[in-house]
């Protein structure tokens, strides 16, 4: 009788198995950078949608400098007291968000893998 | 070893009319499998994940008669049970999947190399692949593509699953 598992076989499942860790590892990495803008929302209303593919800098009117840069989005200054968009730092991953509660000041990440989520019930 | 004993199961040549029902046999094996899965509850969400135990049949058809076999088979399955359960894009699918796999199991076989689990495993994940180019070439996107890791993978599980049942499966054959 032949044998049930060969030299062979398991180099091709493990050729296989790396394969597809190589192609999640891309995924995962693409996914990175699948935001492609940035909504800004100021006191519940819609300022602007910037795409993160573009380096520039708003001012906001409030107080707050939103910067775009190198494809990611980040509070560059605040006059509130807390400062803690500023302290947020840099997003560029969908559905991340900065937040500046003083000047109702909402910054999301939109676009990217919507609807093509790999991760599944 | 197989190879010599699959030549020998007809003790000789196989005779066409044995061959036919040999087939007939087979197909409609393998429709009953099609016709398991379809109804199985074994569904994880993702679209294209299934245990694939109606290549069970075309393995074990792949290894007992020939290749011509298998793919006649093959066909015969897909075509009967795309009309009856899944309809013309279903078809269109399985034909993508079923051609592919079968193709390059039938290309390891020859190699000599691999046992049936390497063969139902590049089987599976064949098929799976090829079922993703033919949604690619439909949809017109290449965003389909996220699907590749999981559907790598569960064709790689499931094609270990159904190794092994053909294994077990053949041993017994061999009694008979």
């Amino acid at each position: 009788m032949f044998k049930i598992l060969r030299k062979a076989d398991i180099i091709l499942i493990v050729l296989l198995i790396v394969c597809g860790l190589a192609g999640s590892a891309f995924l995962v990495m693409t996914q990175a950078d699948m935001g492609s803008a940035a909504k800004v929302t100021v006191d519940g209303k819609e300022y602007g949608t910037y795409p993160l593919s573009e380096d520039r800098t708003v001012d906001l009117g409030t107080g707050n400098i939103v910067s775009v840069k190198d494809g990611s989005v980040y509070m560059e200054s605040a006059t509130c007291t807390g400062q803690d968009c500023v302290h947020e730092g840099k997003i560029s991953k969908p559905g991340r968000t900065i937040v500046c509660l003083p000047h109702k000041v909402l910054i999301e990440i939109e676009g990217g893998g919507d609807g093509f989520d790999t991760i599944s019930k | 070893m197989d190879s010599t004993r699959s030549q020998n199961n007809g003790k000789g040549a196989m005779t066409r009319s044995r061959r036919i029902a040999n087939i007939a046999l087979l197909t409609s094996l393998a429709l009953i499998f099609s016709y398991v899965e379809a109804i199985l509850p074994f569904n994880i969400g993702i679209p294209g994940v299934k245990l694939g135990i109606a290549n069970i049949v075309i393995v074990i058809a792949l290894y007992r008669i020939d290749a011509k076999s298998a793919l006649s088979i093959n066909l015969i399955r897909i075509f009967i049970s795309g009309f009856l359960f899944s309809g013309v894009f279903g078809i269109l699918y399985s034909l993508a999947g079923g051609l592919l796999s079968l193709g390059v199991m039938a290309a390891l076989k020859k190699t000599d190399l691999f046992s049936v689990i390497g063969i139902s495993v590049a089987g599976g994940v064949m098929h799976n692949l090829g079922q993703l180019l033919t949604a690619t070439l439909i949809i017109e996107n290449l965003a389909m593509f996220v699907y590749f890791p999981v559907l790598l993978f569960s064709g790689i599980i499931c094609g270990i699953i159904v190794g092994i049942v053909c294994y077990k499966v053949m041993q017994h054959l061999d009694h008979v």
